[in-house]
Formats: structure tokens, sequence, C-alpha cells
């Protein structure tokens, strides 16, 4: 791939260079920004059209809130494409995506993708997730940059979303500490590892008659009824206890010691990667379901028509829907 | 005033409504904290007036002149140096007792004495016409530069010799330009009357039914005004376009309905008067009509400030109400306890002095209902003053469920203390404000 222009700050680099003179930042690293692909504001009041926007985010006339650049936020980077929706019923979008890819030089291309999904108990979901996406995301596309293990990777990059997370908490407000589903999916062009911690998801979806491995769902729910299920309690019984939806993990400063959980496999033929919260799942969650909802040719039209899918059926939650190709290769000119 | 006052506002409220619900309820709690009591005796400080009823009832019995006088001197010590003062003699007029001429003059340990020496002359004679007291008590006060004007009322009558409308004018005519407490001593007064005066002087008011009790009283109520530190502080309430404030009421330490005392300040704003602060916390009961909104959106319902007046209009604290429309049945059909305490405040006073006015006009069946609920609401809230003074007036047969019968001989001090104390409110204990939340 050859760079004429440096993907982060536009400043026109050399065909030899792996750094921009400019801003420091990797030739070969494209990534969401930090704090999110937020929408700009429109700079007039969405409910009365007037101008006169407060600066505490309501409208000094009418007294309407104004939508945050987080409550519907894009990103196409080609090879990873994402959409985060506040949906129809939260005031807020505390979901919170981050991805980039490492393209060029001697390493295969790569994709790093992360989701995290703000409790909505807690305080500060938002900032929550989107620090954890941010930092994670940093520490994966270093480790793809040095060619290290992806699943050591996936660890330190959950240890450093722990970390950002925690520093959010405000010890003196006891029972608010910000918290955050986690999961991340480090693509190569012959392994997917991904990383989990609570009930955000990542499915690996085959594309329609292709034979690579089958689809599924490539994560496990850290909930309670998931926990009773995989020590033997039948599904029903587990979902009908007393908060079986409840996360039994989850980061931020109340979680305690955690592990995420990290698996790599071989898909072995094309395919999409899923990463989506539960916004998504709730309405389509089997995997071949998703499969047969989104266009084949993947892309942001598939990310939207998933997106709208869970609007349509209630968009009772914030929606968050990424998907990375497999294998993750530049698209060919057609 | 001097030195620097500050107010801390918390909203307690559900800001989740049901979609196409448009009336929103929050309880708004104001804490004044700042300068030290006392910090005010300059100039710029503090004025009193103490208006004494002379009227020639007040020898029936005897004892109840001389205690007015003993309390009124008791208050004159209670002034702070440089405090400045008079005290006027009412009757179907008013008079001057001290200074001999129309201004106020300063206290000082000279003045003090002055003072209770005229006082100690004072003899009872002739009528009660209040709105000429408070007529003159309002000269007076124009005399002075004093911001913080606070007034004393005593009376024992009613007030015969003016018409109702001649003090409605007065009351127009001098509200605003300072607080004024009224206390009724024996039980030959009106309670609705002197509740007006007091409710529109932004005061308290209150029975002495025994006139030995009258120094206490008085002593307590001149403390309580000497530790004021900021004058004309207003409730400023910003509303979004569309929106009705339906009321603003003072819910705590007494109820005061201030929805009519509204002056507009454009665009979309408008002040409450509130009185005179020391460190003290009040709480307020807004409610505000907004537009319905779609389901998900979120709206500022109202802002709430303090504004004391001056030249720099200085807007302290901030406090803000929110809406927010769901489907979510659980989220918008929870009440607000602190919303719901002051609601259940308010209908405990309503019934009481519903219940008396139809107990007096011998509408036996709406007295024993409203007694009846107010019974019920007292011991459900734990408001054990009031259920001991309802006590007086009804036999209570069933505290549950309200189950009363009315007492054949009543008391008439019992009657009026209840209906004058029925607007005392207690504190709900508060757990977080809903601020904290967003």
């Amino acid at each position: 791939m050859t760079t004429t222009s440096c993907p982060s700050c536009g400043t026109s680099v050399g065909p030899q260079d792996r750094f921009c003179e400019e801003c420091g930042q990797s030739l070969l690293v494209r990534r969401t920004p930090l704090g999110g692909p937020v929408t700009k504001p429109a700079g007039t009041c969405v409910a009365c059209g007037g101008g006169n926007l407060g600066d505490e985010g309501y409208c000094e006339d009418c007294g309407r809130a104004q939508p945050s650049g987080r409550d519907r936020m894009e990103s196409d980077l080609e090879l990873v494409v994402g959409i985060s929706d506040k949906g129809h019923r939260r005031a807020r979008n505390e979901d919170s995506m981050a991805f980039g890819t490492v393209l060029g030089a001697d390493a295969p291309p790569t994709v790093v993708a992360v989701v995290c999904d703000g409790v909505a108990t807690s305080d500060r979901a938002d900032n929550a997730s989107q620090r954890a996406v941010d930092e994670a995301t940093t520490v994966l596309l270093d480790a793809v940059l040095e060619n290290g293990d992806p699943a050591a990777a996936t660890k330190a990059a959950v240890a450093q979303a722990i970390e950002a997370v925690t520093a959010l908490a405000d010890p003196s407000v006891p029972g608010t500490a910000p918290s955050c589903t986690f999961v991340s999916a480090v693509v190569t062009p012959t392994e997917v590892t991904v990383g989990s911690v609570g009930d955000s998801r990542v499915y690996w979806l085959a594309a329609p008659g292709s034979d690579a491995m089958s689809s599924r769902m490539l994560t496990q729910d850290d909930t309670v009824a998931a926990e009773l299920i995989a020590e033997g309690v039948s599904e029903e019984e587990a979902n009908a206890v007393y908060q079986a939806h409840a996360l039994s993990k989850w980061i931020g400063a109340d979680a305690g010691e955690i592990e995420p959980r990290v698996v790599t496999v071989r898909p072995d033929g094309p395919g999409h990667v899923l990463l989506c919260s539960d916004g998504l799942w709730n309405y389509v969650p089997e995997a071949q379901a998703l499969v047969d909802a989104m266009p084949a040719e993947g892309g942001m039209t598939a990310a939207d028509t998933l997106t709208r899918r869970a609007l349509d059926l209630g968009g009772h939650d914030n929606i968050t829907t990424v998907l990375v190709p497999f294998p993750p290769t530049e698209r060919t000119e057609s | 005033m001097t030195g620097q006052a500050d107010f801390a506002v918390e909203v307690y409220q559900n800001e989740y409504l049901a979609s196409g619900a448009t009336e929103v309820n929050a309880v708004v709690t104001v804490t004044a904290t700042g300068p030290a009591t006392g910090s005010s005796n300059t100039s710029g400080g503090a004025a009193e007036v103490i208006i004494v009823d002379c009227s020639g009832s007040m020898h029936v019995p005897r004892t109840k002149l001389t205690s007015a006088k003993q309390a009124t001197a008791a208050a004159i010590d209670t002034l702070r140096d440089g405090v400045e003062f008079a005290v006027v003699a009412g009757t179907d007029e008013a008079r001057l007792v001290y200074p001999y001429q129309h201004r106020m003059v300063v206290a000082s340990p000279q003045t003090r004495a002055e003072a209770k020496d005229a006082v100690a002359k004072l003899a009872a004679n002739g009528g009660t016409a209040i709105g000429r007291w408070l007529a003159l008590a309002d000269s007076l006060f124009a005399t002075s530069s004093a911001s913080m004007r606070h007034a004393i009322l005593l009376t024992d009558g009613q007030n015969m010799h003016e018409t109702p409308r001649e003090l409605a004018r007065t009351l127009a005519a001098v509200t605003g330009h300072f607080v004024c407490d009224c206390r009724g001593v024996g039980t030959d007064w009106e309670v609705k009357e002197l509740r007006t005066i007091a409710d529109t002087l932004l005061g308290t008011v209150d029975i002495v039914a025994e006139p030995e009790d009258l120094e206490a009283d008085f002593r307590a109520m001149m403390t309580g005004a000497m530790s004021k530190a900021v004058a004309d502080v207003a409730l400023r309430l910003w509303t979004p376009m569309g929106a009705t404030v339906k009321f603003v009421k003072q819910v705590e330490p007494t109820l005061l309905d201030l929805t009519a005392r509204r002056v507009d300040v454009p665009p979309r704003t408008g002040d409450y008067p509130t009185g005179s602060w020391g460190s003290e916390t009040r709480d307020y009961h807004v409610c505000v009509q907004v537009p319905a909104a779609a389901t998900g959106e979120r709206m500022m319902a109202a802002k709430v400030s303090l504004v004391v007046s001056g030249p720099d209009q200085q807007e302290l604290g901030k406090g803000r109400i929110f809406a927010v429309w769901t489907d979510d049945t659980a989220l918008s059909t929870k009440i607000n306890r602190e919303v719901a305490h002051y609601t259940g405040q308010a209908e405990l006073a309503a019934a009481i002095q519903e219940g008396l006015e139809a107990r007096k006009a011998g509408d036996v069946e709406t007295a024993t209902a409203k007694l009846g609920r107010a019974v019920q609401l007292a011991t459900e809230t734990g408001h054990t003053d009031t259920a001991k003074l309802l006590s007086k007036v009804v036999d209570v047969e069933d505290a549950r469920t309200g189950t009363v019968r009315l007492k054949r001989k009543v008391e008439t001090a019992d009657e009026m203390t209840l209906d004058t104390r029925s607007s005392k409110t207690m504190r709900v204990r508060k757990k977080q404000s809903t601020e904290a939340e967003s």
C-alpha cells in the first residue's frame, strides 16, 4: 500500500516514511478518533429550530435536550465499519466503539475493534465506555505493530480498560462507580482472537454458501443465567432466577479482580466478525439469524441494516454494531 | 446587606413522565449560608418596627396589656446596637410611641431605655384598625435606608374599625416593603385575617393564648429577625416556551403559596419573593406544566436560582428540573418521596382549615370528614404535634382510617391553635438529590 498522506492529520508524507513528521503517528495505522466518532452539533434546536442553545446541552427557549454527538456515531475505515445508536428509549448513548487497522509494511493486514456497553445504573457510564474502548484499542494497535501475541494483548487491553475506568470512580460516592462491559477482536488474515467481559458479544458470521467454520457466537455472556447454564442448570430454570440477566462480571472500580475470557479461532473461510452490544443481540440473538438479516457484501450497508433491525424491533437499548470482514484484505477494485 | 451570602439549591424529583404526561413536580431545597449573624449591624443593615395593639380590649384581662408591654420591652432589649427601630401603638388609629419624631432611631443603651420608658406608659383605649398601623410602620421604614426591614405585629382583636377593603388596599400598598411576623393574643382575633397579613408580608403567624407567654415569644421573634442577613431574596424560575407554572409554594418551614406573587422577568423567567434569609434551609414545591414531547425526549422543565436584590442583582445557586418521557411505567409511576411528603403536608393543612371552617359553619358532615382525613394524614406522616392538637377538637375512634367524632365542647384557644399551626410543616428526611444522577 502506498501512502501519500498521513491518515491521522492529512500531512503529505514520503513513500518510505513509517511515521508522520507532522503528528508523529504511525503511517500504518488508521483508527477512530479518541472520544469517539461523534457527530458535530447542528447549532440550532432540534425541536423548535431556534439558535439559542445553552452550554448545558438544552435549548434556552423550549428547554428540549439537544442530541449529543454520541447519539449516533458512525465510522467507516473501509476494512472495519461501525455504528453506535442511542436507540429509541434511552436518554443517552452509553455504548462506545473504537477500532483501527494496521496495513502495509511487513505485517499482515490486521483489524482491531473494541465495543463497550456502559452499565446504565452507574454514573457517567458513557464516559466509562468511551475511555475503555479508546485505551484498549491503543493497547491492541501497539501490540499489532510490535507483532505481539493477540491473546496476551487482549488481556493487556482489558487490564488497561479496567485501570482507565477505575480512575473515573469518585470514591466519595458509593455505589455509582462508572462501569461497562467489554468485547474486543483482533482479526488477522488467519485468526480471530476475541476477549470479553460482561454481556456484549462477538459473533462469527460465515459467508452464505462458504465452507468456513459455521456461524456462531464466539463469546460467552458473564451473566447470572449464563453462569448457571454453564454449571448445568437448564436454560429455562436459569432464566427464571432473580436478576437472571444481571452482569456477573464487568469493568469498573467495583468489579474486583477479573480476567477476560479470551478465545482464538481459525475460521478457514470467508465471513464477518460482528462485535455488538445487547441492544442488537437482544432482538436477534441467533448467529444464523444475523447472517440472514445482513446484506452479504458487508460494509456500512450491513452495519446499518442490522442497527435498523434492532431499532425497528423497539430499540429499547443503545445499539452498537461493528463489522470486520474476514479475511481482512483490502477491497479489490472491481 | 454586608458580607457574602450564598445559596445552594438541590432538586428532588422523579423526572420520568409517562408518554403524553405534562405535569412536572419537584421539591427544591434552598440552603442559605454566608455572613455570620450580626454582621449586618451597620447603617445599611436592619430596621425594626414593633406594633403593639393598645385597643380597649387589651385591658381584659388586665394582664394582657401588662404582658404586651413586658414583651415589647424584652424585644427592645434584644435589638442589636446599630439596628434602627421604632414602636407603634395601634388602636383605631396608629400612634408613634417612640421615638418622639416621625423617624427611626439607632438602638443604643440610651435609646433602648428611652423606648422602654415610653412603652411602660402605654394605656389601652380605642378600637382596632390594623391597616393604619401597617401604613404608619411603612412610612417609618421609608425614613430608613436599611435593607432588612422587619415588623412585629401584636393584636388581640378583629379588625373592626376599618373595612376589609381598606385593609386589603393598605396591604397591597406595603407589600414587599417589609416582612411582618404577626401574633394574636387571647382568642378574640381572627385567624384567617392575621394569616392573610402574615402571608402577604412573608412573615409567620401564631397564637399566644396566654398573655404571660408573650415575652418569650417576642424575644424569640426578635432573635429570629436579628439573625437574618440577606433581605429581599427572590426565587427565580425559568420555564421553557409553552410551559405554565401551576404553582410555587414554600412548603417548609411553613406552607406559603407564592404562585400569585410572581413578578415577570422576561423572557420566560419570573421572580417569587421569599423575604429575608439568615443561615437556614427552606423547601419549595414547584409544579410546572410543559408541552408533551415524544418518548425518549428529555427537556429542561425549569431552572431555579435565587436572586438577591440590589444594584448588581446577583443570581445565586442553581437547580435544574427535568422531564424525560418514557414508556417504562416502572419509572414514570414512581412518586418522588419528597414531593409526596409535601403534597401530604399541604393536604393536611387544607383538611384542617376546611374542616374547622365547616365546623364553624355548622356543617357537621364535612367537618367530620375533613378533620377525620386530617387525623389520618397526621398519623400517617408522623405529625404528632398536629395529631395532638386535632385530638382536642375531635374524638378519635380510629386514627388509621380517620374515623372521628366532633367534640361537643372545644376550647376556643385549642381550635385557634390548631388553625394557626396547620400551615407549619415538618421537614422530610432526604435521601439524595436527583441532580447527582445526571
